[in-house]
């Protein structure tokens, strides 16, 4: 008899546990919603454009036309007199990816894209130089949050009688 | 002695499944089973009546204190259910067969699958909105350049950070032994 008792009450619960799960479920839904519109503003991948620049102080001044657009935005920074675009490569990476670029005199740079949302990227960026039979040198190792437009250069290794400058962009 | 133990064996799996045909929550073979069964057998249809009064008290009163806790309700009913099903595979997909049909389990289920997402996208938002500087305040400052990390393998060499808001730009610049005597690059006065 108290087994019956105790299944009739059990019985009970159920039911009132189910008019709870349902309203659970409801609130659930909704904050599902808000979750689905927060996944929304995440950005999931990027284009890196990574450009390979010699700069220096001396002879006349001359800029590179392929740097037409980032002229003013080194101008307004350096004082360098000439600007050679050495290299301009481009790709695309998914978050937690890494995407290696290799420019000329065995430099390589390693963008890892961490992720991003509202309108921000998060970048690991590791620039080398491969030196044969040797250690690379390693000019950078860093993580920096790039706005949506925003120029980031590297720059200080000295080639050529001037220094390298490195333009990363990330749409 | 010997008919009544008949008896019981009998009406045993049909009296475990009275809740559940109270409720009508049988699926329809097992609730015309039932039925029938019902009719032909005064023991439990008596056990049927008690149930029915008892559940109408519990209605009436809903103590929740008295009232025990569902996990145990699952636990009984499935070791109720344990005499007449083979085990293995079979007895496990007929027991998730049987569940899935039940309204109450198809409900727990899917709140649990939304709660798990939910928690996944709340949890790793969290981390991507820890990381990322709300907006305005870290821009606004110019000596904010919002540099997570940096550093420099080549020996003896040190790094500076600029950025320029109204250019939208970060340098990050790398002085080395080498660089930092006649031959070290000049940035524009005005800012570096």
């Amino acid at each position: 008899m108290m087994i019956r008792k105790l299944t009739v009450q059990m019985e009970s619960a159920f039911k009132v546990a189910s008019v709870r799960g349902t309203r659970v479920f409801l609130i659930a839904c909704f904050f599902a919603a808000l979750a689905a519109e927060a996944q929304a503003q995440r950005i999931l991948g990027t284009n890196v454009t990574a450009r390979l620049i010699q700069a220096k102080e001396e002879g006349p001044e001359k800029v590179d036309p392929a740097l037409a657009d980032i002229e003013s935005k080194l101008k307004s920074v350096f004082k360098y007199k000439q600007y050679e675009q050495l290299s301009n490569q481009q790709g695309s990476v998914s978050a937690g990816s890494t995407l290696k670029f290799r420019f000329p005199d065995n430099l390589v740079l390693e963008c890892t894209f961490l992720g991003g949302a509202h309108g921000q990227l998060e970048l690991a960026l590791r620039w080398t130089r491969r030196v044969p039979k040797e250690r690379p040198i390693e000019y950078f190792n860093m993580r920096k949050m790039l706005k949506q437009g925003e120029s980031l250069v590297l720059g200080g290794p000295p080639s050529n009688g001037g220094v390298l400058l490195l333009a990363v962009t990330a749409q | 002695m010997n008919r009544e133990r008949q008896d019981i064996d009998r009406c045993e799996p049909f009296r475990s499944r009275l809740g559940a045909w109270l409720d009508r929550e049988l699926p329809a073979g097992e609730q015309r089973e039932m039925d029938s069964h019902l009719s032909a057998c005064p023991g439990c249809r008596k056990v049927a009546e008690e149930y029915r009064t008892m559940a109408g008290w519990v209605r009436r009163s809903r103590g929740l204190e008295s009232v025990v806790p569902p996990v145990e309700v699952f636990w009984q009913r499935l070791w109720s259910s344990l005499p007449e099903r083979k085990k293995g595979w079979g007895f496990l997909r007929q027991t998730l067969q049987q569940w899935a049909r039940q309204p109450r389990y198809q409900l727990a289920l899917a709140g649990a699958i939304v709660l798990v997402i939910l928690a996944t996208v709340f949890l790793s938002d969290r981390r991507a909105a820890v990381e990322v500087p709300s907006g305005d305040a870290t821009v606004a400052v110019d000596y904010e350049p919002m540099v997570e990390s940096i550093e420099t393998g080549v020996p003896g060499a040190s790094v500076m950070v600029y950025h320029s808001e109204k250019e939208n730009l970060t340098v990050v610049w790398l002085f080395t032994e080498n660089t930092s005597g006649g031959s070290l690059p000049t940035p524009s006065e005005r800012h570096i």
